[in-house]
């Protein structure tokens, strides 16, 4: 493998006009006086500082954009520099040798055996015809809708293959939960399936495992099914957008509109189930041109007092001839968030739920050296084991997503020919060698970029979701060093601007 | 932009200082050159201690303003010297930015996935994080031994030893550990974080199942250790190359009064056979010792462990030898992972279980059973250690004085001799 590897330690000045440097390897940020900053940025653009030095003949000495000072005064911060220096500062990082790590058919088996949620598209049906709908007019990455149903043979057949697999002592588990999750289309259209396959996978026995249900619902049918849902514990999640006018894009297939008759449905839910309701249910919300966080926000806190979760339309897999109307639907979040009249309150009241939030929180967990993952944390010296390039979960690391023609896929939110196995009649189709070999494919098309990436040790970046060029995936999240030191400012702007929410941060949030 | 005054200053303490108030004392620590500095309150007065405790306040982050009218008091100038010379921290003028600096470094570590508030809580599991947490084991494979050590019942709890089993009669001697349900065990933890596993009786060479087990060895990717007591050392070579062949090392335990030349005939035998042996010594005084370094002169094996044994008569040969002092801090340079474990976990013991003969399984010796092997499910023992706490998470700041020292997480974690000794603060630090 060639040597290729990447200055540990980055310069960052902040919008406040603080100055810092940031380490990667020793994950700590150095509040820098000026003239330590300067030195600094002269060791990592390669200079010799000692050699200038010794052309200082002045008592005084000028240092670019911060004045003059005492020349004693910059040699005490020549011997700072030395001193975080001998301490591990300003080294390099072999990414080269980092980013080798590989998928085996092993750790697939593993993963399986340790499985976290398994997700039924029960029906590529659905009585909406949303405007920006993933299976919808935007996208051509998905399979053609053929108002099929998932069978209960199909279904048997998987839950039994999972179940072999998660008793066995791979499973690592310990009363941990395997969720059981019912996608769609609408999965309500196929309400007896579900009936069926809780019930079927109750009378199952699950060695390590204790069972949970959770449905992605449009709540049209909620009504109907609520009794069933609340009675086995059911997470539910129902798509709404916020108020009337920010549902429009939320219609029936003649165009008319649904936001009346889920309202009903969700009130009639809270009602006869307001314990459940307070704790099982969730919203999730689609941002587009017809509503905005702060609408959403307001929507939900007011009339249900939850905090609903916020996403962006998927910007992967989009036709190109329906590329401009998609983008004058698209609103990116930020943006929403900052236009709110109340920002301020939004965001201490949304927190975690804000990819601001997000953003500053994923860098702190995952480049602070106050941060440990676990308790093994404490014993281990070198926190940069081998990984694998790009964000990629990898194989069924979240899940285990069943289309309704049968095709295994690690997750719903990609484009369906990325498809890793299939359920036949015959049994099921999971060839651990072949999808260690095409996950290594991808890997190895991607690694190199990687490789002289500052952000590969944080990077969230899926390989499904890259736009290809000849061929080739190019990953617009690369950063570079100039790149990289406005990251770690965005970080540290964040905080100087908002000190309150670091420790909230701290104590509150929890990654899954 | 800050509404600036003239010679105004941000005073910052850098994000790898560990710094620690306790009463009235303060200690700054510097993790990369291990210096330590301390302002005792009687010879500071407040000063230092109020500074201290505003630049640790949660809204200051490391960082507060101080006037050059501040910096006029002896005690702050005296006090930023001293920070500046150690490089601790640092003066920025307060016109170079428009805004207050920031340095992220909390007073406590954060651990995401904190196992022991995640059994407490009825929500969540502790799932296969749980067994990822368990890193060694030690395994008594049988009770019966024909030595007659006299402190046998003692050294066990002072490090890794051999002792006679108790039966669950409760004579001593007594049981081989059931390899049914040691297959079992070894089934559960198949796909754990485990290193080391650690293998000791009795005379762990009369073990009734030693066939079984190596090959249940063979399916493992461990390093295994045999514990055995040199006098155990027989003619009979079958279980020396056994051991061989598994790739196994040796730990020849060794105790005063001491048989040269049986000492001398068991490292010959085990060398002959191509064993890889670490001798360990149990040193009560430091007449033994000298004994030892004498002995040892003569021979070529791997670095002996010398551990102390405290014999209720001894607590001077641990106060000239063993005892903590500051300046074995300084040269210690405890980093900052560990002086973060340290506010969390006994680094010491965390992630180790014992398994006694009788299949009693503990996480310290000196502690009550957690399950017997064979009853309880594996998970269901270390889920217990994780809820109850006794060992793994036996911290200073839990005990006294440490609680009230300002060494407390710099110090080494709380050991078996502190309780043999009946004392936590094995040192002369106060």
């Amino acid at each position: 493998m060639a040597e290729i590897s990447t200055g540990a330690t980055a310069p960052v000045e902040t919008i406040g006009k603080n100055k810092y440097f940031y380490d990667r390897r020793l994950e700590k940020v150095v509040l820098c006086h000026p003239v330590l900053y300067f030195l600094a940025q002269m060791k990592i653009q390669g200079k010799d500082i000692a050699e200038w030095l010794e052309t200082l003949e002045d008592i005084t000495v000028e240092i670019p954009g911060s004045g003059t000072f005492p020349r004693d005064e910059v040699l005490y911060y020549y011997r700072k520099l030395l001193f975080l220096e001998d301490a591990g500062y300003f080294s390099e990082i072999s990414q080269g040798d980092i980013l080798n790590r590989e998928v085996t058919p092993d750790s697939i088996r593993k993963t399986l055996a340790n499985l976290m949620q398994v997700t039924f598209e029960l029906t590529d049906s659905c009585q909406m015809d949303c405007f920006y709908c993933g299976y919808g007019k935007f996208y051509g990455d998905y399979d053609k809708r053929e108002n099929k149903h998932m069978d209960f043979p199909m279904i048997k057949r998987m839950l039994e293959y999972l179940n072999d697999l998660v008793n066995t002592p791979l499973n690592r588990s310990h009363n941990r939960p395997l969720f059981i999750g019912y996608y769609g289309g609408e999965p309500l259209l196929n309400f007896h399936m579900i009936e069926e396959t809780v019930n079927y996978a109750k009378r199952l026995n699950w060695v390590h495992n204790t069972l949970r249900f959770t449905v992605t619902t449009n709540g049209l049918l909620l009504n109907k099914y609520m009794d069933f849902m609340a009675e086995h514990d059911f997470n539910i999640f129902i798509s709404l957008d916020g108020d009337e006018k920010n549902n429009a894009y939320r219609v029936f297939k003649n165009g008319n509109p649904t936001y009346e008759r889920v309202l009903s449905n969700v009130e009639a839910l809270q009602k006869k189930h307001p314990d459940f309701f307070k704790q099982r249910v969730f919203f999730n919300a689609v941002l587009h041109n017809k509503n905005s966080v702060e609408e959403i926000f307001n929507y939900f806190n007011d009339r249900f007092d939850k905090k609903p979760t916020i996403l962006s339309l998927n910007t992967n897999g989009i036709r190109e001839d329906q590329a401009d109307e998609f983008w004058r639907t698209y609103v990116n979040e930020e943006e929403s968030l900052y236009n709110s009249e109340d920002y301020s309150r939004i965001e201490q009241e949304m927190f975690i739920k804000l990819p601001s939030i997000q953003a500053v929180t994923s860098f702190m967990f995952s480049s602070s050296d106050f941060y440990y993952n676990d308790y093994n944390q404490f014993f281990t010296i070198d926190k940069a084991p081998e990984r694998f390039p790009s964000g990629t979960c990898p194989p069924f690391s979240k899940k285990l997503f069943l289309t309704v023609n049968g095709k295994i896929m690690a997750c719903e939110r990609i484009g369906q020919q990325f498809e890793l196995g299939r359920l036949t009649p015959e049994g099921i189709v999971l060839d651990f060698q072949e999808i260690a070999d095409r996950y290594n494919r991808w890997f190895s098309m991607i690694r190199k970029q990687c490789q002289s990436c500052y952000i590969f040790d944080q990077c969230t970046q899926c390989i499904f979701y890259l736009d290809l060029k000849d061929g080739k995936p190019v990953c617009g999240n690369f950063q570079n060093y100039a790149n990289y030191s406005r990251y770690v400012s965005n970080y540290l702007n964040f905080f100087e601007k908002n000190p309150g929410m670091f420790d909230r941060v701290v104590e509150e949030v929890m990654i899954d | 932009m800050i509404n600036r005054k003239e010679n105004e200053f941000w005073f910052y303490i850098d994000s790898f200082i560990h710094i620690s108030v306790k009463k009235r004392d303060v200690l700054y620590y510097n993790i990369y050159s291990g210096k330590i500095v301390e302002f005792p309150a009687e010879t500071n007065g407040d000063i230092v201690l109020k500074l201290t405790r505003r630049l640790l306040s949660p809204k200051n982050f490391r960082v507060i303003r101080l006037t050059s009218h501040d910096m006029e008091v002896p005690e702050v100038s005296n006090f930023i010297r001293i920070i500046r010379q150690h490089f601790m921290g640092d003066l920025i003028d307060v016109g170079f930015s428009d805004t207050k600096p920031f340095q992220p470094a909390p007073n406590r570590p954060k651990v995401h996935f904190d196992v022991k508030k995640v059994v407490s809580d009825p929500d969540q599991s502790p799932g296969k994080v749980m067994m990822a947490h368990v890193f060694e084991i030690t395994l008594y494979l049988n009770g019966y031994c024909p030595q007659q050590c006299m402190e046998c019942e003692g050294f066990f709890k002072q490090g890794i030893w051999c002792r006679k089993g108790v039966h669950r009669s409760g004579n001593v001697g007594g049981n081989n550990l059931d390899i049914s349900h040691l297959k079992c065990f070894f089934h559960d933890i198949e796909g754990c974080s485990l290193n080391n596993i650690n293998l000791t009786g009795g005379n762990v060479l009369l073990y009734a199942y030693m066939d079984e087990l190596y090959r249940l060895l063979e399916s493992v990717d461990f390093k295994v250790q045999f514990f055995i007591h040199y006098l155990n050392i027989g003619d009979n070579p079958e279980p020396l190359e056994q051991m061989k062949k598994s790739g196994c090392k040796v730990r020849l335990l060794v105790n005063f009064p001491l048989e040269t030349d049986r000492f001398k005939k068991a490292v010959e035998l085990l060398s002959g056979y191509g064993l890889s042996v670490q001798p360990v010594f149990f040193v009560q005084s430091d007449e033994e010792y000298s004994v030892l370094e004498e002995l040892l002169s003569g021979y070529l094996m791997e670095s002996p462990v010398f551990l102390p044994y405290f014999n209720n008569h001894n607590l001077d040969f641990f106060e000239k030898n063993f005892f903590i002092s500051r300046e074995d801090i300084e040269a210690r340079k405890p980093e900052q992972r560990v002086i973060h474990g340290n506010s969390k976990i006994n680094m010491d013991n965390f992630g180790k279980i014992t398994i006694f003969s009788n299949g009693r399984v503990h996480a310290n010796v000196m502690d009550p059973a957690l399950g017997t092997l064979g009853k309880d499910s594996i998970y269901d023992i270390v889920y217990r250690e994780l809820k109850t706490g006794r060992s793994w998470f036996r911290v200073r700041k839990n005990v006294s004085p440490c609680r009230s020292c300002n060494f407390e997480l710099l110090c080494p974690s709380l050991s078996n001799y502190n309780r043999i000794i009946g004392r936590n603060d094995l040192c002369t630090i106060r």
